[in-house]
């Protein structure tokens, strides 16, 4: 069974970067038996495609709209949100749901399994996450790993490098730390 | 009595496109204004930063065209640093592009655009074996054209109609009068879309082949390219070929004949000028075919400006004449109120909101895009300003694509001049880069093969930039249309960044003499709604820009949906591992 996590979103706007800050934290603190894939999936986008048809599961990491306080983590079934998007509300680029939806038409295509969590601040430009959202990142991270267990992968804790650490090593910056 | 209608796809305040028409009684559109959130704040974050890093963070404003952003973001620094880079390199760069303007022109339209021409519930109605006798007049080998496969693809739709699983065909305008395809050749366009599901994934596999995984490449730095081991192996090339032509295959029997039955059945769209817009053209031009220093070399894309439709004449182009007007964008200009420069851009919010009716105040500042301007001229970008520039150059490369593509439609070069043009010209050109990418695959094999694996310039970054002020700029032709970063570095660290995306010359807003944007005007030219409370001539119009302007921020929306249920409370057990 092919595996991956992948993380998604914007990591120029704040909270924005949550789901690929997943992915870099995993790959730089844990080794998963068997492999599985940790995809920096980014600003998304249409070539994101090809992983719902390769995979047969997908945890999907993002920030989502609900209406919530920031923080709130929530795990939905990948089909509880088919059919929300639709193709005629947007005039633009299809986003992360509207993927899932046409991966769906095709022969096959993976399970996905949404951990999202809501976000207190998308719009400052900053590469970093809001105190709130810091909070919250250990606990995604254990019901993450909760999940992957629960599918039979097992893991090892190879290092403890704080996220603060790991973005900074990614890009070169976090909130008001800079390595240059 | 005229009315307003809005096409506000916003799911949430920011980071969505709104199109708000003015109709007539007889629907006919009569004004139009496009809004829309850009975000231009990349400065804020490559400020201070080494100059070489910039491409790893360009790259990530936007989803769809982080390859694009991440190759100007490089050839901006290469340029202010004086770097030319070596053969293999630009052979590289070109076929990551080539790759991604298959990849992007195909999912544009099947998955972006095909919806607008063609009704899927039509299709259930349709006689298979007719429709594979009807592949057969736009194509002399209809990709996968058999009744029984048809018929499949029927069986398949209704599995979907009955599942309740439509995904991206819910909520659509079926048996909207605009609608001109008959039932056969619905059925022919929506195979051709399930099927592009497939071919997409080889156009996918080639990006990555040579620009390492997707979505983020990583394989171009400041010099060149890194990805040796790739061209070395005989393997990655002869899978990048065999892909490129698998992928010309489907563009060959299936995209473009669907084209020229689109540009055969819409053919009066495309004669009366229905969604022509402002006529003027522009294009940086791209896509490297020599060796010389950057912009003194041939390009496949010509560069030029053509105003007016004037197919007689191409004026020259020159970076110093493009400025950025802020009249009705939300932002303000400290110090001066004309047009800037990007060199001298400055990005200061100045957001006025909404009228009391939660309309567009389309007498003041009405969108988050600034309004670019070419020598006091409103322009479109894109694959149709790329073919007309090159026709209007006299490219024979491709004045041939254009001629043969016209010849199948029966239509003259004036049709191109239209929404249905638009579309038409990034399928043209699509069918040029999947020929001319076979030469560059060529290429780069026997330049392997004779042992020049020459990939990287080598500079010296500290003596080039050392108490140096310097500037640069990586203009090219992305997908979408023309695109350009302009970067100041001072002592080897980035002083100032501007990005403008083609959506910015398409999507802007009014300027600082009313005139209209891209977009704007291709909506009054000549469209009347068949059915003012479905928007499909707009969507069709704006559609056929192909538009990116979501990019920036995205998160998953659950439109109100109540998902209580889900949330996962903070409990014992849940606590953090390590």
């Amino acid at each position: 069974m092919k595996i991956a996590v992948l993380g998604v979103g914007n990591i120029l706007f704040k909270d924005e970067g949550f789901g690929v800050f997943i992915v870099k934290f995993l790959e730089k603190n844990y080794k998963f038996y068997p492999e599985i894939s940790l995809i920096d999936g980014g600003t998304g986008g249409f070539k994101l495609i090809e992983y719902f048809q390769d995979y047969d599961y997908i945890f999907l990491i993002d920030v989502i709209s609900l209406n919530d306080k920031p923080g709130s983590i929530y795990k939905i079934p990948g089909d509880k949100l088919a059919g929300i998007s639709s193709y005629h509300q947007t005039a633009h680029e299809v986003e992360v749901l509207q993927m899932i939806d046409l991966a769906a038409l095709g022969e096959k295509s993976a399970k996905v399994e949404v951990i999202g969590i809501i976000p207190e601040d998308i719009t400052t430009t900053q590469i970093g996450l809001t105190k709130t959202l810091e909070d919250s990142f250990p606990m995604v991270v254990s019901l993450l790993l909760k999940e992957l267990e629960n599918i039979g992968i097992k893991y090892e804790k190879i290092d403890n490098r704080d996220l603060k650490d790991v973005v900074i090593e990614f890009i070169g910056s976090y909130n008001n730390i800079r390595s240059y | 009595m005229s009315k307003r209608i809005v096409v506000d796809p916003i799911t949430r305040i920011e980071g969505h496109l709104r199109i708000e028409v003015v109709v007539d009684e007889n629907n006919r559109i009569i004004d139009a204004y496009s809004s829309s959130t850009m975000w231009r704040g990349i400065e804020l974050i490559l400020k201070g930063r080494d100059a070489r890093d910039c491409g790893l963070l360009a790259m990530r404003i936007c989803g769809v065209c982080t390859g694009t952003h991440y190759q100007r973001s490089i050839e901006a620094v290469e340029h202010a640093l004086g770097i030319t880079i070596p053969t293999n390199a630009r052979l590289v760069r070109n076929l990551i592009q080539g790759s991604l303007y298959l990849h992007d022109h195909v999912v544009h339209f099947y998955h972006l655009h095909a919806l607008d021409w063609v009704d899927i519930v039509s299709a259930l109605k349709a006689d298979p074996y007719k429709a594979a006798k009807e592949a057969e007049n736009y194509s002399e080998n209809p990709w996968l054209n058999s009744p029984n496969h048809y018929k499949a693809v029927q069986q398949r739709l209704k599995k979907f109609v009955e599942a309740g699983r439509l995904g991206p065909f819910a909520n659509a305008y079926w048996g909207n009068k605009s609608y001109k395809f008959t039932p056969e050749q619905n059925l022919i366009a929506t195979a051709h879309y399930l099927e592009a599901l497939e071919a997409q994934r080889w156009m996918a596999q080639m990006m990555a082949i040579y620009g390492g995984k997707n979505p983020h490449p990583q394989s171009i730095v400041v010099g060149g390219v890194t990805c040796v081991q790739d061209i070395k192996n005989p393997a990655r090339a002869a899978l990048f070929k065999e892909l490129l032509l698998k992928s010309r295959d489907f563009i060959l029997r299936a995209y473009i004949p669907d084209i020229i039955m689109a540009g055969q059945v819409y053919k009066d769209e495309a004669l009366n000028g229905v969604g022509a817009g402002l006529g003027n053209y522009l294009a940086y031009g791209g896509f490297r075919l020599d060796d010389n220093p950057m912009y003194k070399g041939k390009t496949l894309f010509p560069s030029g400006v053509v105003l007016n439709k004037d197919l007689s004449k191409v004026i020259p182009l020159n970076q110093e004449k493009i400025v950025e007007d802020v009249t009705h964008s939300w932002y303000r200009y400290e110090g001066t109120d004309k047009p800037l420069h990007p060199f001298d851009g400055q990005t200061n919010p100045e957001y006025t909101g909404f009228d009391k009716d939660g309309l567009l105040k389309v007498q003041e500042k009405y969108s988050w895009i600034k309004a670019p301007i070419y020598d006091d001229n409103r322009v479109e970008v894109g694959p149709l300003a790329r073919m007309i520039v090159g026709y209007a150059s006299g490219d024979e490369r491709i004045k041939s694509y254009i001629d043969k593509a016209l010849k199948l439609a029966g239509l003259p070069i004036t049709a191109l001049f239209s929404t249905v043009g638009r579309t038409a010209a990034r399928a043209i050109e699509t069918w040029m880069m999947s020929d001319i990418m076979i030469e560059w695959t060529d290429q780069l094999a026997s330049n392997a093969a004779k042992g020049n694996l020459d990939t990287w310039t080598k500079f010296d970054y500290d003596k080039l930039t050392k108490g140096k002020e310097l500037k640069g700029y990586g203009l090219e032709e992305a997908p979408r249309g023309a695109l350009g970063h302009w970067v100041r570095i001072v002592d080897g660290k980035v002083a100032n960044y501007q990005a403008v995306v083609p959506s910015t010359w398409n999507a802007g807003p009014r300027d600082y003499k009313g005139r209209m944007g891209a977009y704007e005007s291709a909506l009054v030219s000549n469209t009347v709604l068949s059915n003012p409370e479905q928007p499909l001539e707009i969507l069709r119009t704006v559609h056929s820009f192909d538009p990116c302007i979501a990019c920036a921020v995205h998160v998953i929306d659950t439109k109100g949906r109540e998902l209580g249920e889900y949330r996962v409370e903070p409990v014992g057990g849940m606590c953090y591992v390590g």
